[in-house]
């Protein structure tokens, strides 16, 4: 059995002539001096060095590597997105490889096809460049079907924490050192991350999260391969497998650990409801790595990149990630920071775009199937991002009205649109201009006012959006008098 | 008399209002392993029907505002959306006689992004229709609140491991209270099929807890979880060549909540895998 004693900084003794040869020989090196990223090592290091003396003791389960033995020699630094991570090569006492899943319904959590493949566990010690904070992480790097191999070492260049340029296929989870509790599980295609569970964004019920989290990594079987140690310190061969048939992430006992790492005394972050309490998590989070990233994990200096809702919206999301970045930067020029909006694909809409109860601005099909321009595009989103930051409550839920009202004065041009740009008949455009129920006169309101805004935000937009907006708003000023009239009354 | 003279004007009331409601009709599904609704528009008439859907937002043509409600029925959230299948905006969805059309509504957008799908208990959902029967000049209207369940107490979570050949299912009671399985009426059957999809091989097993067996009945605690194992490398014996066969696995779970009143309620879910 696998030593009870989790002791890491045990495990540095065992290589300390290793790692001492190692480090000496970097120091003297004058060219490694010279990198700025030498004296960053050193510092990770000597945060790592202080953060692993805390001794833990218990069973070692999920993904435990066992003792480690940091290779700092072979340490790779780098930057996104206001972290710094450094990547550390490990020698560890257990191995693991096992089967997974390689097509996984996350909705259903329907699993399907499976394939076998080793994997690989790295040192990563992020630094949030802002507070400064330091935080580790054992990173267990598991390769795509097409990438996958029985020989771990070839895992090893595929993925670094917060490497900018990524282009790794797979699944990363992110546990933290001492404890062993699962962070977050990251899936990445061609180096952009395309679907993340982390606790810095869990739901209220942990333990459905943490269930979440097992079946994004959809592992089938895994085995766990105990290294023997020889007389020298150095790791041998197998010296036993365990097959982890029940395999299960790892969280918080409910009596806290140890405090966890130094300062001691770190800035609490605001924690969303049902994530680990403050003192469990590591106060900085794992790296952005890549180009990509679901909502709610956007970069600061990048447009969001939206996921897709089920299979059957991936071409709609893919056509709106494309045209994301120039409304990105058209908007930035207007002032306005997408990545300061939740964004996301919006289903079976009445418009091109719309802001949601909670403030998320949802993106509908039409927004890149009606032929609108950049420009049309540019309007429609600053138009949402308007209701985000001045609409007053209201309610979605219409009244019946007495009888069927009909519009009166009805000016040229929304016939004009109606019959023309939409192809409606005499009867279907008698019948649009017809209500038999209405929204609260606040929903009304608020529409009136952002397109009123919006027609004087200085964006140059198509004729025949022109005409869209100036229809819709004819028609919610309708609306709004016969909704102040019925409404509530 | 104020009693007698209100229901006469119902009932003579009562057949011109079935009469015009009678065209067209809307129901429900939930898929809950799919967290997906469904709404089911059905022309009931000879006559092909046109819907005319809610363009632009506000209130006309046709459209369904979604209330999500929570554990305690409250609400979560409200979303306006139109129909029609597929998923582009369509601003006509033509129906043919006696026939229907499904608009897939899944749950996880209509949900706020900060919430988790998990938390919506139920939908109510209010359907405002505008239809045209071919050959009228005016479109008729038809409104509608559908209340659709999105729990369901028995969730059945199949996996198969090819390379152990290994079929793991996970059976969890969803509820906050105690589920007794009738192991007796619950049953896993497999069927082998061809490549054509007809099925050549069946096979019927009851439900089997890692390491205790098959029970009587199975005990799973509220909000928890039990562990079926079914070993099936004898399944590609004497088979040439495995990798063209599918195996189709039909669960049948019969399961009791007293706490709820419930009895011999039913769950089931079928899951197709390939061999290899």
């Amino acid at each position: 059995m696998m030593k009870q004693c989790i002791s890491l900084w045990m495990s540095s003794l065992s290589f300390a002539l290793l790692i001492l040869c190692s480090c000496e020989k970097d120091i003297n090196n004058f060219e490694d001096y010279e990198n700025p990223g030498f004296h960053l090592i050193l510092e990770a290091r000597n945060y790592f060095e202080e953060y692993a003396s805390i001794e833990m003791e218990g069973e070692p389960t999920g993904l435990h590597p066992g003792n480690i033995a940091p290779e700092w020699d072979k340490a790779k630094v780098f930057f996104h997105s206001g972290a710094m991570a450094v990547n550390v090569p490990l020698i560890t006492e257990a191995t693991y490889e096992g089967s997974f899943y390689s097509d996984v319904d996350t909705t259903s959590g329907e699993f399907r096809d499976t394939y076998y493949t080793a994997m690989l566990q790295k040192l990563v010690v992020v630094k949030n460049q802002e507070t400064g904070i330091y935080s580790c992480y054992i990173a267990t790097i598991i390769p795509s079907e097409e990438n996958a191999t029985k020989n771990s070492s070839k895992i090893d260049k595929t993925f670094y924490g917060a490497d900018p340029d990524s282009k790794f296929c797979g699944t990363v989870v992110y546990s933290t050192v001492t404890t062993n509790y699962t962070i977050s599980v990251e899936k990445y295609a061609n180096g952009k991350m395309v679907q993340q569970k982390s606790l810095f964004y869990a739901s209220a019920d942990l333990n459905e999260y943490l269930d979440e989290m097992s079946q994004l990594l959809g592992a089938g079987r895994i085995k766990r391969n105990v290294r023997s140690m020889t007389k020298n310190g150095e790791y041998g061969g197998v010296a036993y497998t365990i097959v982890l048939n029940d395999f299960i992430f790892t969280s918080p006992a409910p009596t806290p650990p140890p405090s966890l790492p130094p300062p001691n005394d770190p800035p609490v972050p605001e924690y969303p409801p049902g994530s680990y309490p403050p003192g469990y998590v590591p106060p900085t989070p794992p790296p952005y790595t890549g180009g990509g990233g679901g909502s709610g994990n956007q970069q600061p200096s990048s447009p969001p990149i939206l996921s897709s809702p089920n299979s059957d919206y991936d071409e709609i999301t893919k056509k709106v990630n494309e045209i994301l970045l120039d409304i990105y930067e058209k908007l930035k020029e207007m002032g306005i920071d997408l990545n300061d909006y939740e964004i996301e694909i919006a289903v079976q809409c009445t418009s091109s775009a719309r802001k949601e109860e909670d403030g998320t601005i949802g993106i509908c099909a039409s927004f890149v199937n009606r032929g609108y321009t950049l420009n049309d595009q540019t309007s429609i989103i600053w138009h949402e991002v308007y209701h985000v930051n001045n609409d007053k409550d209201s309610s979605l839920t219409p009244q019946k009205l007495p009888s069927a009202i009909n519009y009166s004065d009805i000016p040229n041009f929304v016939e004009d649109f109606y019959k023309n740009e939409l192809s409606y008949s005499d009867i279907e455009f008698k019948n649009e201009m017809r209500v038999f129920v209405i929204n609260d006169p606040a929903y009304y309101k608020n529409e009136i006012s952002a397109y009123e805004a919006e027609m004087n935000n200085g964006l140059i937009v198509s004729s025949a959006y022109e005409k869209e907006r100036k229809s819709v708003y004819w028609k919610h000023q309708q609306d709004l008098k016969i909704a102040e009239q019925y409404y509530n009354k | 008399m104020k009693t007698k003279y209100l229901l006469l004007a119902i009932l003579a009331l009562l057949p011109a209002g079935l009469t015009a409601q009678s065209d067209f009709s809307i129901s429900s599904t939930y898929l809950p392993y799919e967290d997906m609704i469904l709404l089911h528009l059905v022309n009931n008439t000879d006559k092909p029907m046109r819907i005319r859907n809610n363009f632009g937002g506000g209130t006309s043509g046709s459209f369904v505002v979604f209330l999500l409600k929570d554990k305690a029925g409250e609400k979560i959230s409200e979303y306006q959306a139109v129909f029609g299948e597929g998923v582009n905006y369509q601003h006509f969805v033509d129906i043919s006689p006696r026939s229907a059309i499904t608009t897939k509504y899944p749950l996880r957008p209509l949900t706020p992004s900060r919430r988790n799908v998990s938390e919506v208990y139920s939908v109510e959902a209010s359907c405002f229709i505008r239809y045209l029967i071919s050959g009228k000049n005016e479109y008729d209207y038809f409104d509608k609140i559908l209340t659709i369940d999105t729990k369901q107490d028995l969730m059945i979570d199949p996996g198969y491991d090819s390379q152990a050949q290994n079929m793991i299912v996970f059976i969890k009671n969803t509820s906050d209270y105690e589920m007794k399985i009738r192991n007796s009426g619950s049953a896993v059957k497999l069927g082998l099929l061809n490549q054509e999809g007809t099925k050549f091989a069946t096979n019927s097993y009851p439900f089997l807890i890692k390491g205790t067996g098959a029970t009587d009945v199975i005990i799973i605690a509220p909000n928890s979880k039990v562990r079926l194992d079914y070993d099936l490398s004898q399944l590609s014996a004497g088979l040439a060549d495995p990798s063209q066969v599918s195996v189709e696995v039909k669960f049948s779970a019969y399961y009791d909540i007293p706490a709820k009143n419930i009895a011999n309620a039913f769950a089931g879910r079928t899951y197709t895998f390939k061999i290899k």
